[in-house]
């Protein structure tokens, strides 16, 4: 008896404090403004919802995880109840959401005419509107050790594929590995494929190279791709050994230990180096793909778009939050807001002008600044390519890498998977109107 | 001395049936309802909308009638996955069972002392999550061995890339499948030993029958049910094998080593495809059910009644 009184007890203890929690926040008018966002454990924003419950005691912001969050969005709309904001990717997505009138259009909220000139704007937008506020810029290149290069002699400068030759010995006499090819997982080798790709590609030529790839009218093999290959080849060869074994962790650790000297990947990476060892010297370069060195580009991309559903009950607080998104005033006066935090817990910069607190990025964030302003950059190309296709670009990069396929293959196999891809998704997208 | 009538004896004899009918309900009921509702209604709804061609990162919901399975026929990937399982499972039914076996007849027979404690070395693995042994032995592979077996003196070894052949990352797989899975089977071996009269091992010594004849004579037919069981499991097992493409290779080399169910995982939650994915589903459904049953109906004609 006594023990059913005590199960009976605690389960209803259990069962009752979310509900009276809940309740607690609920009352009396006061609103939850949710954003779903994709990773990370929950103390990583825990801080952005104090500062906004500090700042906006009428309101809580709840930053809550879905994942994967296409998925999640999904199952939320089948249940009709979107959350008022979630994160996604620009482009294909944003305009996804859009073109299904899932999502409402931004326009004349302060922050568009507050982003940076970079901003590639074009991802961001549907049929002429804003559709998305870009919380995260991302970039994609080659990160080095920069005590390995100085022990070796090599200067910090934008690289060709001869000077890339050249530095193969000089690494090697020290013991280091060249590259780090952590080829276990596949997503760190389809990075830097990709990010190669469009620098093959070019600035100029990117967006109508798409769009004709899209058509089924256009090929990898463009003038500079056989020659962007000879890295791949001088990276099979002076890469990690067994790289299929090797973890992208076992990369970072071979990087911040310097075994190794340079990887490809993107900017979130240069954290982990540095949570490995604090004290990492990191430098950021433009990946090279031919010998003039202006080829030499690093990826930039907006990396977390967020979008507002079209149906918000909260569209007043989508608003408040957006304006605390880009008020410099927080973080100058000390205080914390969105990018405060996610720049100082995850080193995630915004497409708005910022200098508040940040992570520190080990010299690296610097270069890729530098680049951005320069306008050395090309678009990401994984925000281009038809959903799906690094799958079936994994497995041919593997083949060409693991030699079992030579170069015309290669290209012939890309070139299918792009355009079977792409008239798949066009008709899908028809059958969807 | 009054005699109850025959309507006083089927009244009552229907009560007790009701009554007996009420307690199976309230027995089964529960679990019934879960099994419809958690089994049932997913395999009806999965052969329902494999008919559909529904990409949900695109919103298209239209009939598709059966090209979803026709389009199956021409897809290299599937195909590829097909033959890559049917090997998998050639290699993991034979291995497991064939080492539980013998380690079960060797336990039995050969040991006095520490019976239990094998038991449950050998059944450990079976406690721990399948993608948490997955990880495990990915860790294995890559930074244990290589050190293992440089300390070893083993270079050709300690150089070996486990991931980057098929046949390495098949050998991989089948290795890890071997040592979480036989404990299990050696449980279900030893149970079946011990019903083996002891007699018949008597009267086999005494007409000066070997070890070997011994185990093909006496042992292997007296425990063909529990081959039949297990050799079920261990099909079932293979084609419903997941985690180690999820947490292992990732399909690789070169989608190499996906399994049906990583396969039909990645048409769902990569490319979208869920109309397409269900179709798989189902494909691996009767896959799994077609040869269980043929397994099942081969060894049961081997059955030996005690």
């Amino acid at each position: 008896m006594v023990r059913g009184i005590g199960i009976f007890l605690v389960v209803s203890c259990i069962a009752g404090t979310p509900l009276f929690a809940t309740g607690e926040q609920e009352g009396a008018g006061h609103r939850t403004l949710e954003l779903v966002r994709w990773h990370g454990p929950q103390e990583s924003v825990h801080g952005i919802e104090v500062a906004w419950a500090k700042e906006f005691p009428d309101s809580t912001l709840q930053i809550s995880l879905g994942s994967p969050i296409d998925q999640y969005i999904e199952a939320r709309l089948a249940q009709n109840n979107l959350p008022d904001m979630w994160y996604t990717s620009p482009f294909e997505w944003t305009q996804n959401y859009a073109r299904r009138g899932m999502t409402r259009d931004l326009e004349g909220l302060p922050f568009v005419d507050k982003l940076i000139p970079a901003t590639p704007r074009a991802g961001l937008t549907y049929e002429g509107k804003i559709y998305a506020y870009p919380a995260a810029g991302g970039f994609m290149g080659a990160f080095y050790n920069k005590d390995v290069f100085a022990d070796a002699g090599i200067a910090e400068e934008r690289k060709t594929i001869s000077d890339l030759k050249s530095m193969i010995g000089k690494f090697e006499a020290l013991g280091v590995v060249p590259w780090s090819t952590p080829y276990k997982d596949i997503w760190p080798m389809v990075q830097g494929f990709q990010q190669m790709m469009a620098n093959a590609v070019g600035q100029d030529e990117f967006w109508n190279w798409v769009g004709a790839m899209n058509e089924g009218e256009q090929t990898y093999d463009v003038p500079k791709f056989r020659q962007m290959m000879e890295v791949w080849d001088l990276m099979k060869e002076h890469g990690t050994p067994n790289a299929m074994d090797v973890t992208y962790t076992k990369q970072i650790a071979n990087i911040a230990e310097g075994k190794a000297a340079i990887y490809l990947n993107n900017e979130s990476s240069i954290g982990e180096v540095i949570s490995m060892k604090d004290d990492s010297n990191i430098g950021a370069m433009g990946e090279p793909v031919s010998d003039d060195p202006n080829d030499s580009l690093v990826g930039f991309s907006v990396s977390i778009a967020i979008v507002v559903a079209k149906d918000t009950k909260n569209w007043d607080l989508v608003q408040q939050f957006f304006e605390w998104c880009i008020d410099s005033q927080y973080w100058q006066d000390g205080k914390a807001n969105y990018h405060s935090e996610m720049a100082d817990m995850w080193g995630i910069y915004p497409l708005v002008p910022y200098d508040g607190p940040g992570q520190d990025l080990g010299g690296a964030l610097e270069d890729l600044l530098y680049y951005r302003d320069q306008g050395w950059i090309t678009p990401w190309m994984r925000n281009h390519e038809p959903p799906g296709s690094y799958v079936e670009m994994a497995n041919t990069l593997q083949g060409y890498y693991l030699g079992e396929i030579d170069v015309d293959e290669f290209i012939r196999r890309l070139d299918d998977n792009w355009h079977s891809l792409a008239a798949k998704a066009a008709a899908a997208k028809a059958a969807a109107q | 001395m009054e005699l109850v009538s025959e309507r006083t004896v089927s009244k009552v004899r229907r009560q007790r049936q009701r009554a007996e009918f009420l307690v199976f309900l309230a027995f089964v009921g529960p679990v019934l309802v879960l099994y419809t509702f958690f089994l049932i209604n997913p395999l009806l709804r999965a052969i329902y909308y494999s008919l559909f061609d529904w990409n949900l990162h695109y919103g298209n919901y239209n009939f598709f009638g059966f090209n979803n399975y026709l389009n199956l026929l021409h897809d290299e990937v599937f195909l590829k996955t097909l033959k890559f399982n049917f090997l998998f499972a050639l290699l993991t039914v034979f291995f497991p069972n064939i080492i539980a076996l013998l380690l079960a007849v060797g336990i039995e027979s050969g040991m006095r002392k520490g019976k239990n404690l094998a038991r449950t070395l050998f059944f450990m693995p079976n406690v721990m999550a399948p993608l948490l042994i997955a990880f495990t032995w990915l860790f294995i592979f890559t930074e244990v061995f290589p050190q293992l077996f440089q300390i070893l003196g083993l270079k050709q070894l300690a150089g070996m890339s486990w991931f980057g052949t098929f046949p390495a990352a098949l050998s991989a797989m089948t290795i890890v499948v071997v040592w979480s899975g036989t404990g299990f089977l050696l449980i279900l071996y030893i149970a079946a030993l011990q019903t083996v009269p002891e007699e018949l091992y008597e009267s086999a010594d005494m007409d000066g029958a070997s070890w070997l004849r011994k185990l093909a004579s006496i042992t292997v037919p007296l425990v063909v049910p529990t081959i039949t069981i297990c050799l079920f499991v261990s099909i079932t097992a293979a084609f419903r094998t997941f985690e180690l493409s999820f947490g292992m290779t990732r399909g690789s080399p070169m989608r190499s080593t996906e399994t049906l169910s990583y396969n039909t995982f990645v048409e769902a939650f990569t490319f979208s495809n869920y109309g397409a994915a269900c179709a798989k589903g189902v494909v691996l459904m009767i896959i799994t059910a077609v040869v269980g049953f043929f397994q099942v109906r081969m060894t049961s004609k081997r059955e030996v009644a005690l």
